[in-house]
């Protein structure tokens, strides 16, 4: 036989044994649950060497499994200390408008932040020992004015508006800006936990006794009504089975990829932390 | 005395080179690719990472498994056909070089020759072994194990 003639033959017979399997089988079944992971900070700012869980990325995959007909709801798997107020609150907003069922399933750590993303789901699942909780605001930084000092070393300070070196890590923090500071990250964390407690069905009297920061292991979060059941992924596959009445199969929607573009310009590694004023929920 | 004119060979066979092998094996796989695996990649997810692998479901993973074993099966039909039929496939062909088989060489020869292509345990270990065996003895291990013998034409 030719060569030619060989390969004509054997791409044919090719074509006819993938028709023949199309026809007899359904071809691989895609899961029906999407599963989006929250590991790392929660920031909006893609880092090169550093896992972050990056807000305009899990929007981007929360449209994705919202537009796919075959995923029938989605799962958030968390595992984050928290991050950044507003990438937070874009995460949590986003999960409150979607259609499909929303599970949170927290891992090993899902505390302030990235709690916030959890309550905004339907069902929030944590194991006994999962750190959680922690609905507080924080800027703390470091004051290296005493320091500076020492070392004669001299802040000029020039501004126009008296309050816009206000955090500065190289001065002190007088008093007045102390209370303003006070007030903003107060109205924050009023907001954040004003948040969890809709989320949750938790009455605003019981949520200030529960907003006071500290984390809660899952047995205590199970209590206080801040998870739905204690357990893991096997869990949140049997509670989507029952609420679905079909079985469920996972679908891991990969991670964001750099371009080649991106890889080349993209930040290498975060911003220094000695830096004006960072609000985190963390 | 009548002179006598001896004509010598104008050419000889040579190992081939690393790199008309590698050429001619990138030459094939993408022609599998385009006109055979494409078509079935329907029994294979859209996205696999190594953290969504070990959740696939039973009948998922089957899907995949004889997916993988149609593919293996039509990599060695082309593959082993065309070097014992034809000496060379049309990548080999492209890259000029051929397989020098003796006589006595069968098909089961030709199918050891090829063993690498294979998608599974153990035979996934050629990957590491081949390149490290070539390095050292200038064929490929299971070109030893065959008796075949990958050539290019070089003039004298």
């Amino acid at each position: 036989m030719k060569l030619w003639k060989f390969l004509l033959f054997f791409f044919l017979f090719a074509l006819a044994t993938s028709l023949f399997v199309r026809i007899s089988t359904d071809g691989f079944k895609e899961g029906n649950v999407a599963v989006i992971s929250i590991k790392g900070v929660i920031t909006n700012e893609r880092v090169l060497f550093e896992t972050n869980a990056v807000s305009d990325d899990i929007l981007l995959l929360i449209d994705q499994a919202e537009e796919d007909p075959q995923i029938k709801a989605v799962v958030f798997e968390i595992e984050s200390p928290g991050g950044y107020v507003v990438p937070s609150e874009e995460i949590a907003n986003k999960i409150k408008t979607m259609k499909k069922p929303t599970v949170a399933v927290i891992r090993n750590v899902g505390a302030s932040g990235a709690y916030w993303i959890a309550s905004a789901t339907d069902y929030v699942i944590a194991s006994k020992v999962s750190i959680t909780g922690s609905i507080g605001v924080q800027s703390s930084y470091l004051d290296f004015a005493g320091l500076m000092r020492r070392y004669n070393v001299t802040y000029n300070r020039l501004t126009g508006g008296e309050y816009k070196d206000m955090g500065s890590p190289f001065k002190e923090l007088s008093e007045d800006e102390r209370v303003k500071l006070a007030k903003k990250i107060n109205m924050i964390h009023q907001y954040f936990a004003n948040e969890v407690a809709a989320n949750r069905n938790i009455s605003s009297e019981k949520m200030q006794e529960i907003a006071t920061g500290e984390f809660y292991l899952g047995v205590e979060a199970l209590e206080l009504g801040l998870i739905d059941q204690i357990g893991n992924m096997d869990t949140a596959k049997k509670y989507l089975e029952e609420k679905l009445g079909k079985s469920v199969s996972y679908q891991y929607y990969n991670k964001y990829k750099p371009s080649l573009k991106e890889l080349f310009t993209a930040r290498l590694f975060s911003s220094s932390p000695v830096s004006n004023l960072e609000i985190k929920v963390q | 005395m009548a002179k006598k004119t001896v004509s010598l060979p104008e050419k000889t066979f040579v190992p081939a080179s690393y790199w008309r092998r590698l050429f001619a094996l990138v030459v094939d796989i993408v022609l599998l690719d385009l006109f055979v695996y494409m078509q079935f990649s329907f029994m294979f997810p859209k996205t696999l990472s190594f953290a969504s692998f070990k959740d696939l479901a039973p009948d998922q993973m089957n899907m995949m498994m004889m997916g993988a074993m149609i593919l293996t099966f039509f990599t060695l039909l082309y593959f082993v056909y065309q070097e014992k039929t034809y000496g060379q496939t049309l990548g080999q062909r492209i890259a000029q070089i051929s397989i020098q088989a003796p006589k006595e060489a069968t098909w089961r020869h030709h199918l050891i020759n090829n063993f690498f292509l294979i998608p599974f345990f153990p035979f996934l270990l050629l990957w590491i072994i081949e390149p490290i065996y070539m390095f050292v003895k200038k064929e490929r291990l299971l070109e030893t194990l065959s008796t075949l013998r990958t050539v290019q034409e070089e003039k004298l």
